[in-house]
């Protein structure tokens, strides 16, 4: 059998620049990723012990994951972690790269400039702020209830209303994140040839058939990629931001994996449980990226590698 | 001749002056020096100095010289949590009185555990304060705290003489105690209510629930304080979004809460009535209009900036109350005419008294590993008993006596008084309120210190003291449950279906009590009740 | 649709989200100018502060640790960032390179990291096991290559123009000047988004220290920031009057305009960093294209 293609080492070669250059960065992943992550592996099957350490704990087997999935509430707050996600991620996905588009395309520099200091603004504050933002404006005596009451409609429970709940989770992330988002997509247009837009121009294309045809297809690899990797996070519902917004009138929309972790296994140090749930999370979500890489390589002719 | 023997008299004369000299002053040291307040350390105080057997210990006037100097770790979560600098005269002062290098570790409470999770994977620190016992029992239960205090009872005299039953058998399990309890501060909590607007409205003092409604009707639709506006109402409270918080209260009319005994049987509130009475008057309130509509998202603050600007009629608050109006009002001192105790009111047969006080005050533990080395261990002890209420290290520690130049004056009626050098910028505590957690984990209001910004004692201040005194005496219910330990996880199944169900119940969206009941048993409250009976028994509270 | 249409439709939607983007800068500074009276009337949102003050901006000047936990940040952002910029950049680079054996395994080594994480405990015992506890390389090293940002940047790297490759190559530059000369320079955009994300990322990182740190004089601003921020149960509430006095110094400022005026200062030295790097997502739109 004949290979077409000169010898592994020779090809290595041609690379030995970079591969010296990337040693400290293996070595790294080495040490301080891959080892710890070999012992939470291992840490997930055994009941964590404060003195024998990780060696030293107990074996139990399946018995962390058995302990949170068997029981019955489980599936609820699995559907709801699985629900937000998903209602986060399709109305999330696209205002970033609307709103990155936009901005690309002004004319107006003046407006981009002021814009681009401001946008981002949101995503720095913690939810902790926020939620007390929110809370200012959507409680009972907030801002938006007196609004509504000079209108002469009625008081709207806005954070104790079930109904509510996930519109509010939703678009209050999207309130954060959309600026933040559209960074990436700068980033990516700024790097697409601009002569291509000046050469549709003179052909004759409006703005839409420009983005349609140009824009778009410029940040594909971009979008695809970011779409892909938030499949990752799929089981892992933004925790911070709905332990802070949920409340016992809410439990039964707003209740994810993670905080639903949070109340349980209150007798024994809850470490090795909430490894094991980590654990579960993160498998699921190595799933659906590969499935998603698969798919988006066939259709999209791009995906991660 | 003569000169030697004069020579080598005058010698011995010398050295047993000096030791006299040394044995007295380092005696003084620690026995309460005036340091110029009009507090009181008791005598118990210099039993700090000494463990009765050690000479060696009591012969210097710097307790340092003939000690090692060593590092204690004091690891909590406190009201500030912000770090201090170099030149920490609280710092300083436990150094010199101690010899002890005092490191505080100040943590948020929700990253308590998982700090002291990786503490524990190498240096452990040296002391816990935590008013978690659960926590506390999982850390134990890893092998990582001391096993038991009974037998260091004697070494920490006036710690020990604190406990009484119901603090032992909190920490107590297979007959060990596996930390130390804090005195728990006697509630000074109660229902305050506006005087001012039930002579304004020719009010009575409700005392049953449908009275106490007809207060809050009035409260919240007759513009009780006279600003032509609607923007008041009864009642508040502060959910957070977590549970009914102080309103939850108002059950108390009705019957004790939780576990009781009544008829020689177990019986709990959620099961003969008493919760359910208390849910149907509040889902009145909610339906009629008289609370506050954020009572179950907003915050602390956020319900106290609508307490001092006169849109709640009536809260539960200790005496504070009072100062914190006036702050808001300039100090004008009407505050005092206007806020007064609410006692109970009562609602059934078996109501209308008050929650007993907690059980604790917090407690401490040591690590087992400090444990290990008598020398720290005997000094942990000694440092933690010479702070400790009412000794003359709780005064500097948690006042700053002798420390900064601030004050507790003696008031008549036993009472004490603090004034705060709030508007003082060169204040240590001020500039560092961080410095403020070396008090947390010693503090007790039975030290009788009433805390304010004013100079003195005046009209506030007695009125104050006059509620929370008036509280403090207040009927109240039988203490069951401080002396049960039941699975905590249970517990937590139980509330959670509890929180739900009382809030939909609130809202009207649910009414089905005899459903939930069922589900409460099911989720876990029979398996609470019979662990309870049973512990009962073992008390003899049931025969 | 014309271009005018267009352009007004554009201007318009990006004003409105950057005025909603202004909202919370305002929740927090007006409520950071307020003195304890107004914000007792007022509470929640306050649209304009009648009685502005300072008060609360001299508190936290004054003391309470606060220059030392932000001198910490500053330093462990700036060093964060550069060795994160570096070591993420040329690695990101090398798996970029279609011909470079093992490099399907590289990525996917990298993506697992993404989604599988250390762990409290194991992550402590690694950083403590290095000798890294209570020193700012605990802040710094445990981040040094951010997964995530290796993969975006390789995604840019193969996505520029293969021509300007080959016609470098033609000039007879080797993998090395191929690296620094050309395609470094050419991923300037993307190379200051991820910069930009870095240093947000080190600003705003709490945990760390949290676990690391116990030296109280080594902890980042954030860290400060949530200790204050947290009032956990109803027995610290009660003890909250003590903590309200305590900070309240001047009894005109309330906790909660305190903590308003700790979140300005947690946000506003990022916000000026970025207008810096801003010019280098421009510079990629005026560089102009390689001839074909």
């Amino acid at each position: 059998m004949k290979h077409t293609q000169p010898k592994l080492i020779i090809r290595m070669r041609r690379f030995w620049f970079l591969y010296l250059l990337i040693v400290p960065i293996l070595i790294y992943y080495g040490v301080m990723r891959y080892y710890p992550m070999f012992l939470q592996f291992v840490l997930a099957f055994k009941k964590y012990n404060l003195l024998g350490g990780v060696w030293g704990s107990k074996w139990v087997g399946w018995d962390n994951f058995t302990y949170i999935f068997a029981k019955d509430e489980f599936y609820q707050v699995l559907s709801n972690t699985v629900i937000i996600s998903l209602l986060r991620l399709l109305f999330g996905f696209f205002p970033p790269i609307i709103l990155a588009i936009l901005l690309y395309d002004l004319q107006s520099t003046f407006i981009r400039r002021i814009s681009q200091t401001i946008l981002y603004i949101p995503h720095f504050f913690s939810w902790v702020v926020m939620y007390g933002l929110i809370f200012a404006l959507f409680s009972n005596t907030g801002l938006i209830n007196q609004i509504i009451q000079q209108f002469g409609g009625g008081v709207q429970n806005f954070l104790m209303a079930p109904e509510w709940f996930r519109p509010l989770i939703v678009s209050s992330a999207i309130w954060k994140e959309i600026g933040w988002g559209t960074i990436i997509y700068m980033a990516g247009l700024a790097m697409v040839d601009s002569t291509q837009y000046d050469a549709a121009k003179i052909d004759g294309a409006g703005p839409l058939r420009r983005i349609w045809h140009i824009t778009l297809p410029g940040i594909r690899h971009v979008m695809v990629f970011l779409l892909t990797l938030s499949l990752g996070g799929v089981l892992s519902a933004g925790g911070e931001q709905i332990l802070l917004f949920y409340n016992p009138a809410t439990y039964s929309v707003g209740d994810i994996i993670d905080t639903y972790v949070y109340r349980q296994g209150l007798n024994e140090l809850q470490y090795s449980m909430a490894t094991a749930v980590s654990l579960f999370q993160s498998a699921i979500g190595l799933v659906l990226i590969l499935v998603a890489n698969a798919v988006s390589k066939r259709t999209a002719g791009t995906g991660i590698w | 001749m003569h000169n030697r023997k004069r020579l080598n008299t005058f010698v011995v004369v010398f050295m047993a002056i000096a030791l006299i000299l040394a044995g007295c002053s380092s005696n003084s040291d620690k026995a309460g020096s005036s340091t110029g307040t009009g507090s009181e350390p008791s005598n118990a105080g210099s039993a700090s100095s000494s463990n009765g057997d050690d000479p060696s210990k009591g012969g210097d006037t710097d307790s340092g010289n003939s000690e090692k100097r060593i590092t204690i770790e004091l690891m909590e979560g406190g009201w500030v949590n912000t770090p201090t600098d170099e030149q920490d005269p609280f710092k300083k002062w436990i150094s010199d009185k101690f010899n002890v290098d005092f490191k505080l570790t100040n943590i948020a409470a929700p990253d308590f555990e998982s700090k002291l999770l990786t503490r524990f994977a190498s240096e452990p620190p040296d002391i816990i304060f935590s008013g978690d016992r659960s926590l506390l029992q999982k850390l134990y239960n890893q092998g990582v705290l001391l096993d038991d205090w009974t037998p260091l009872l004697d070494k920490v005299p006036t710690l020990a003489g604190a406990l009484d039953d119901a603090m032992k058998v909190f920490v107590s399990q297979d007959g060990k105690m596996i930390a130390l309890p804090k005195q728990p501060d006697v509630s000074n909590w109660s229902f305050k209510i506006r005087k001012d607007w039930l002579d304004k409205l020719s009010l009575q003092m409700p005392t049953t629930d449908e009275e106490l409604f007809e207060v809050l009707k009035q409260f919240t639709f007759n513009d009780p304080d006279g600003n032509g506006k609607n923007d008041t109402w009864g009642i508040s409270s502060a959910g957070e979004g977590k549970g009914l918080n102080v309103v939850g209260n108002l059950e108390a009319m009705y019957g004790p809460g939780g576990f009781s005994v009544s008829d020689n049987k177990v019986d709990h509130s959620i099961l003969n009535g008493t919760h359910q009475q208390f849910l149907e008057f509040m889902s009145r309130l909610y339906k009629e209009k008289v609370i506050d509509p954020d009572w179950y998202t907003q915050s602390w603050g956020q319900k106290g900036a609508k307490l001092v600007t006169d849109k709640i009629g009536i809260d539960w608050y200790p005496g504070v109350l009072v100062s914190e109006y006036d702050m808001n009002d300039n100090g004008s001192g009407k505050a005092a005419e206007m806020w007064t105790n609410l006692p109970m009111p009562k609602g059934a047969e078996i109501g209308g008294k008050h929650y007993p006080s907690a059980p604790v005050g917090g407690m401490l533990s040591i690590s087992a590993k400090a444990a290990k080395d008598p020398e720290k261990l005997d000094r942990i002890l000694r440092l933690i008993d010479g702070v400790a209420y009412p000794n003359e290290g709780y005064w500097a520690l948690r006042w700053g006596v002798g420390i900064t130049d601030e004050k507790v004056v003696d008031l008549d009626g036993g009472a004490k008084f603090f004034s705060d050098h709030r508007n003082d910028p060169d204040n240590y505590r001020v500039k560092f309120p961080g410095a403020w957690d070396y008090g947390t984990w010693i503090a007790t209001n039975r030290d009788g210190v009433l805390q304010s910004t004013a100079k003195e004692a005046g009209k506030i201040e007695q009125k104050m003291l006059e509620l929370d005194q008036q509280t403090m005496n207040a009927p109240t219910y039988q203490n069951f449950e401080s002396f049960l330990q039941l699975d905590p996880q249970l517990i937590s199944d139980v509330s959670k279906l509890q929180q739900q169900f009382d809030i939909t119940y609130i809202l009207g969206k649910d009414t089905d009590y005899e459903a939930f009941k069922k589900a409460w048993l099911a989720a876990g409250g029979q398996q609470l009740l019979d662990s309870t009976e049973q512990q009962f028994k073992e008390f003899g509270f049931i025969k | 649709m014309s271009e005018r249409v267009y352009q007004w439709t554009a201007a318009s939607i990006v004003v409105i989200i950057t005025i909603l983007s202004l909202v919370p800068l305002w929740y927090v500074i007006s409520g950071s100018l307020v003195n304890e009276q107004e914000w007792m009337e007022k509470g929640g949102f306050i649209l304009w502060p009648e009685k502005p003050t300072l008060i609360a901006y001299e508190r936290l000047l004054a003391g309470t640790a606060f220059t030392q936990a932000l001198l910490v940040s500053l330093i462990r952002t700036v060093l964060g960032t550069a060795l994160t910029l570096s070591m993420t950049t040329i690695f990101a680079y090398a798996v970029s390179r279609k011909a470079m054996p093992w490099r399907k395994a590289l990525l996917f080594a990298v993506l697992v990291t993404i989604l599988f994480g250390g762990g409290l405990i194991p992550s402590y015992i690694v950083v403590r096991d290095l000798h890294m506890l209570n020193t700012i390389w605990a802040l710094v090293i445990p981040s040094m290559v951010d997964s995530w940002s290796v993969l975006v940047l390789k995604q840019f790297f193969e996505n520029l123009p293969e021509e300007m490759e080959e016609s470098a190559k033609i000039d007879g530059a080797g993998e090395v000047r191929l690296m620094w000369a050309i395609m470094i320079p050419m991923a300037a955009p993307a190379m200051a988004a991820i910069g930009l994300f870095t240093a947000v990322g080190h600003w705003n990182a709490w945990f760390d220290s949290l676990i690391y740190i116990d030296n109280a004089q080594l902890h980042p601003l954030q860290l400060l920031i949530r200790n204050m921020f947290t009032n956990a149960s109803l027995s610290v509430q009660q003890n909250l009057g003590q903590a309200s006095y305590a900070m309240n110094a001047h009894n005109r400022v309330s906790i909660e305009t305190l903590k308003m005026a700790l979140v300005v200062f947690g946000t506003i030295p990022i916000l000026c960093v970025y207008p810096f790097l801003q010019k280098h997502f421009t510079k990629g739109m005026y560089l102009g294209a390689v001839k074909g």
